[in-house]
């Protein structure tokens, strides 16, 4: 089936150009990391994860909230989902290759990378952590490979398949979940210590997800024959809508309990992303963000705005920026200001940085864009 | 009270023979002669290394700083101390003390169990050591160490540094930490370069299971204390206070 991804008009070829030349810069800058070390980069003593790991977080988030399409489709039989789940389940595909992409770029040695399975640790999460974000990836390619094939051939899916499906829903939560551990087993930093973290990281999760899969599939829209059926992008922005606000209301609760206990340590990292004690660098970005959340979370319960398609894809792109800056900026970094010794060091990323992660980001729109066309072609076929 | 003569020789006698009590130890202590001090440190009878840092004599030199850059020749921009000037302002004046803070060798790591490759472990005698050859740069230790003290050898990886006192040389891209002179201790030397290089002789550092060793009995004697004990990682760098510092 992927010899479908071959044909295409002349902005398909710029397209896929385009993303070439995005990931030839990003690993030209990689070679020069690997040549000069994690030097090129910003990262520090105090600020040891950076944008790398950020990404990884918000990603898997991206890849879990498959499940918001998986799960009613298969489970209560939605059928306006239908012919939308394949596209969820490819985008979590890609997003979880962006993960693992970016684990390998943060690495110091990424040559040593299978000592990880060499030497199996089970009490370590970031074991557990590869454990399953692998077995997501596969879960994913197979069901969305074999849903397709049916498609094509006319056929049901064969019944085993649905074994795998029921399988993935629960997978979807727990690569979420177990990021989420990767910080909140870490008592030594009082903001990701938290046993809110995983569940508020599933809300953002489940809000952003879908909307970067509307935005996507938009796109998709406007340059194929996909047709969104009006009742799937209504449920959708309900479900973004219920998940964005309780993920921000999860974030009000961490607020009070820092602030109204007058917890120094819980505080001191609200005070630095918000209030600018200890550096400046994070307030613009933190401010923006309580903007894009409050102006998105009123677009989108207004009915009349959350049906509108306009204002509608405005509340969107922002939940999708929004949830960017908590998850893939401010909670790692918030997390290391200050260190636990009121240390105040601040990071930046650094040119090569921001290349190396826009190009693993190509790498995933690549994967993305290939796997989305053959599902378009033998949908079309199918059609017809 | 009945301040007959009988009972006022009887509570004379309580006074006196409890206050004689109270300072035969110091008494002893001051002749110097060794009493068997209280076991509080001690978890068995094997070597248990760790260390006491006096923060009433530490006056901020970095002499062990440098020392211990000499000493395990460690790559470009890293040393396993650092000297924290803890500064406190007071009415008139500012307290500033001295706390030189690197690997506290806990007995509870929290950088151990969070290893994907068991790179970093604990050895039989309480040394924390990192596995240079198995390190896959993760930083994942550098996360949940509390204490800031764990290190990212910035180097690229397919380079090789300078030479490891341990023999072989520093591979780039893994995490470096203290060792407590791990090369010194295997070769029965039983002390540290930056205890050797302290000027004020603020460092002590032996076996904490011998309850006869300097170390032990200076952190009983100043009543040495731990950091960030609410971490529950039990460190094996004890602090003695200085005078501001000290609770009555």
């Amino acid at each position: 089936m992927l010899e479908k991804a071959l044909q295409g008009n002349k902005a398909y070829w710029g397209w896929i150009f385009t993303l070439l030349v995005a990931i030839g810069i990003g690993f030209g800058f990689y070679v020069v990391q690997l040549q000069q070390g994690l030097g090129v980069t910003g990262l520090n003593r105090d600020v040891s994860w950076g944008l790398y790991i950020g990404q990884l977080t918000y990603m898997v988030g991206i890849a879990a909230s498959a499940v918001m399409l998986v799960l009613p489709y298969y489970l209560h039989n939605y059928k306006a989902f239908g012919k939308l789940v394949i596209f969820g389940e490819f985008l979590a595909v890609s997003a979880v290759i962006v993960c693992l992409l970016f684990v390998v770029v943060d690495l110091g040695q990424p040559q040593r990378l299978m000592n990880v399975v060499l030497h199996p640790t089970p009490n370590s999460v970031l074991f557990w952590d590869m454990v399953v974000l692998n077995g997501y990836l596969f879960l994913n390619i197979i069901i969305g490979w074999a849903v397709l094939h049916a498609v094509k051939k006319g056929v049901r899916p064969a019944s085993w398949l649905k074994i795998l499906i029921y399988v993935s829903i629960p997978w979807a939560v727990s690569i979420h979940t177990v990021t989420a551990f990767l910080y909140a087993g870490l008592p030594g930093r009082y903001f990701w210590h938290d046993s809110l973290l995983a569940a508020s990281f599933l809300t953002g999760a489940f809000a952003a997800g879908p909307a970067l899969l509307l935005l996507i599939l938009m796109i998709v829209q406007k340059v194929s024959d996909l047709k969104i059926p009006k009742e799937a992008t209504q449920t959708l922005t309900k479900i973004i809508t219920y998940a964005w606000a309780i993920n921000l209301f999860m974030l009000l609760l961490k607020i009070f309990s820092a602030y109204y206990s007058q917890y120094p340590a819980k505080m001191a990292t609200f005070d630095y992303l918000f209030g600018g004690v200890g550096g400046e660098q994070m307030m613009p970005w933190m401010w923006n963000f309580v903007f894009l959340s409050v102006v998105s979370l009123v677009l989108l319960v207004i009915p009349s705005t959350r049906n509108n398609p306009i204002t509608m894809t405005i509340a969107l792109v922002m939940v999708v920026f929004a949830g960017w800056i908590d998850k893939g900026l401010s909670l790692v970094i918030g997390g290391f200001i200050p260190n636990p010794f009121k240390v105040h060091t601040e990071y930046w990323p650094t040119i090569p940085e921001f290349f190396i992660t826009v190009g693993v980001y190509a790498v995933g729109l690549l994967i993305l864009t290939i796997l989305y066309k053959v599902a378009l072609a033998v949908q079309r076929e199918n059609a017809s | 009270m009945d301040f007959s003569r009988r009972n006022f020789i009887r509570l004379a006698g309580v006074v006196g023979v409890s206050g004689a009590v109270g300072l035969t130890p110091l008494a002893v202590l001051q002749a110097g002669v060794q009493v068997p001090l209280p076991a509080i440190l001690k978890t068995g009878d094997a070597p248990r290394y760790g260390m006491f840092i006096d923060l009433d004599k530490c006056v901020g030199c970095n002499a062990c700083t440098v020392a211990c850059i000499r000493e395990n020749n460690t790559p470009r921009g890293i040393g396993y101390i650092d000297v924290m000037a803890m500064e406190k302002p007071r009415a008139a004046y500012l307290d500033t003390h001295f706390q030189p803070m690197q690997c506290m060798h806990c007995e509870d790591p929290a950088c151990v169990p969070v290893c994907p490759v068991q790179a970093t472990y604990k050895r039989a005698d309480g040394i924390v050591v990192q596995d240079l050859k198995r390190c896959i740069g993760c930083k994942y230790c550098m996360q949940a160490c509390p204490y800031q003290v764990r290190h990212f050898n910035k180097q690229p990886p397919f380079s090789h540094g300078r030479a490891h006192p341990a023999g072989g040389s520093y591979p780039g891209g893994v995490v470096l930490k203290c060792t407590f002179c791990q090369h010194r201790i295997d070769a029965g030397n039983i002390t540290t370069a930056c205890t050797e290089a302290c000027p004020a002789d603020a460092r002590y550092f032996g076996d904490l299971n011998d309850p006869r060793s300097d170390v032990s009995r200076v952190i009983f004697e100043r009543k040495g204390i731990q950091l960030l004990p609410e971490k529950l990682t039990r460190p094996q760098i004890f602090y003695g206070l200085p005078k501001t510092e000290r609770r009555v």
